[in-house]
């Protein structure tokens, strides 16, 4: 099996984007000094750039969950494996995701922040892809939505190759 | 499923009333007790369980804290999904403020009578009882401060606020078990409230009988639902697609799962792509003819990109 990379969004498209959330964000967050919680890995590329572009007082936090594997043993359940360092109760906070599509993550990861009781919990992603969702999660702020690719670079993965490409392009598998 | 959550000031006989409610609705009390015997299973170190409604101070303290209310959190609100209990303090009427099926009790006394209670049942003299009760007062109010940010003596938070002085702990528990009665039985008529109970009940069935899975990557899916907390049932419904003119039913479409939390049905195709134009057809007559259900088609190519987004090959 072997992959081309068509481009799906280039990096001036990306980054005039993000300045347009950055300003959005800064509108909406005005006073309020949210909590930007940037889920590792992926995210990190989108996450520092969006913060550049907001220009309210923020906080930047990270965390990291599991996520499923085949290994997983048959009672194994999804878990936090870096929590944040900031306690979030009270506060504002923004899930920073790169991509949202099965929403299964993402879905946890609400439910396990809602428990710490913030003042609010809103979710910003990069890319979003409806037509891969099984799980209903809310989407408060979005870069692209995207038809249903593989999409690598700018963070995005494909077994940890691509991350560090400026652009976004779709993983295609070629037959052979 | 239903949570009642019993919150109670130190020394009005929170507890006893908590313990005779379990009782006589014949449900499992969330102590103390059970809370440490559960998370201990799930491995939680002896040194992170003493962060039990104890607030903290100091960085270390709060990160550890928050490890353990994280584990804490997430056990309550993953057994409130599987069964019905009593749960006394931690918080629970904050952490299931917005649940329609939980029900909060508060249970308090005034400071003197509290005081003359802790003096006769813990033998202590009248000026370290009343040591005493001050500082569980002030400990929980700092402790609910700190993780929920709410004042807990707040009565709006409260379905039935009890005060023992005048109704005694016993009178007090009868009248909370009638008042937990009514609405269990108000929130059983609740179809919706129904529906999702034998949803759960049908998906611990399917838990419990991974086997009967018709492929491997429907079991695979399923394990990969549970690891995200996802409830689900497996062919739970068969929908009628065609009938001959005796009524007789010539077509059906059985969806692998629904998930009734996000109430979609969901359809796994392993199938190459050139061959799965006969279960689009199935799910385009199936939103003709039931235009409330909601399903979705996984095929192959949809199920490889989530896997390879997983890391999975």
């Amino acid at each position: 099996m072997s992959y081309r990379l068509e481009p799906v969004l280039c990096r001036t498209t990306i980054e005039e984007r993000i300045a347009e959330l950055g300003k959005e964000l800064s509108r909406d967050y005005q006073g309020k000094q949210p909590v930007l919680v940037c889920v590792l890995r992926g995210s990190v590329y989108f996450a520092v750039d969006l913060t550049r572009a907001i220009t309210i007082p923020h906080l930047l936090d990270f965390i990291s969950i599991s996520s499923y594997s085949q290994e997983t043993d048959p009672i194994g359940i999804v878990r936090i494996t870096k929590d944040l360092d900031t306690p979030i109760v009270g506060r504002e906070v923004l899930i920073v995701e790169d991509i949202v599509d099965t929403g299964l993550s993402l879905h946890y990861l609400i439910r396990n922040l809602k428990t710490r009781s913030p003042a609010g919990l809103r979710v910003c992603t990069l890319l979003n892809i409806p037509a891969r969702r099984i799980a209903n999660v809310p989407i408060d702020y979005q870069g692209f939505e995207l038809p249903n690719i593989y999409a690598v670079g700018y963070g995005l993965d494909y077994h940890e190759n691509y991350r560090n490409l400026r652009d976004i392009f779709s993983l295609v598998k070629e037959e052979t | 499923m239903a949570v009642i959550t019993v919150s109670r000031q130190f020394g009005a006989g929170g507890e006893l009333l908590a313990k005779k409610l379990a009782n006589e609705l014949n449900f499992p009390l969330i102590d103390r007790k059970a809370i440490v015997e559960a998370l201990t299973e799930m491995g939680l170190s002896p040194q992170l369980l003493k962060f039990d409604e104890q607030a903290t101070k100091g960085e270390d303290a709060e990160k550890r804290q928050r490890f353990y209310l994280t584990a804490l959190h997430e056990h309550l609100l993953t057994l409130a999904d599987k069964e019905s209990y009593v749960l006394v303090g931690r918080g629970g009427q904050f952490l299931f403020r917005n649940r329609p099926d939980a029900f909060h009790v508060l249970v308090c006394a005034p400071f003197n009578q509290r005081v003359q209670w802790v003096h006769e049942i813990y033998n202590l003299e009248k000026s370290p009882a009343c040591l005493l009760v001050r500082e569980h007062d002030r400990r929980k109010k700092r402790y609910l401060r700190q993780v929920f940010d709410r004042a807990w003596l707040d009565p709006e938070v409260y379905d039935l606020v009890v005060n023992t002085k005048t109704l005694t702990p016993q009178g007090a528990a009868t009248l909370a078990k009638q008042a937990a009665g009514s609405f269990l039985e108000r929130n059983m008529r609740d179809s919706a409230a129904v529906s999702l109970r034998t949803a759960k009940r049908e998906q611990n069935i399917a838990d419990k009988q991974p086997s009967s899975f018709m492929h491997p990557s429907e079991e695979e899916f399923a394990r990969m639902l549970n690891f995200y907390h996802i409830p689900w049932q497996y062919e739970p419904k068969t929908f009628p697609l065609q009938w001959d003119s005796e009524g007789r039913v010539t077509e059906a479409f059985s969806p692998d799962f629904y998930l009734p939390e996000q109430n979609l049905y969901v359809e796994l195709t392993t199938q190459r792509q050139k061959l799965v134009w006969k279960k689009n057809k199935k799910a385009r007559r199936l939103k003709e003819l039931y235009p409330e259900i909601n399903v979705k088609i996984i095929y192959n190519k949809d199920y490889q990109h989530i896997l390879e987004s997983l890391g999975i090959d």
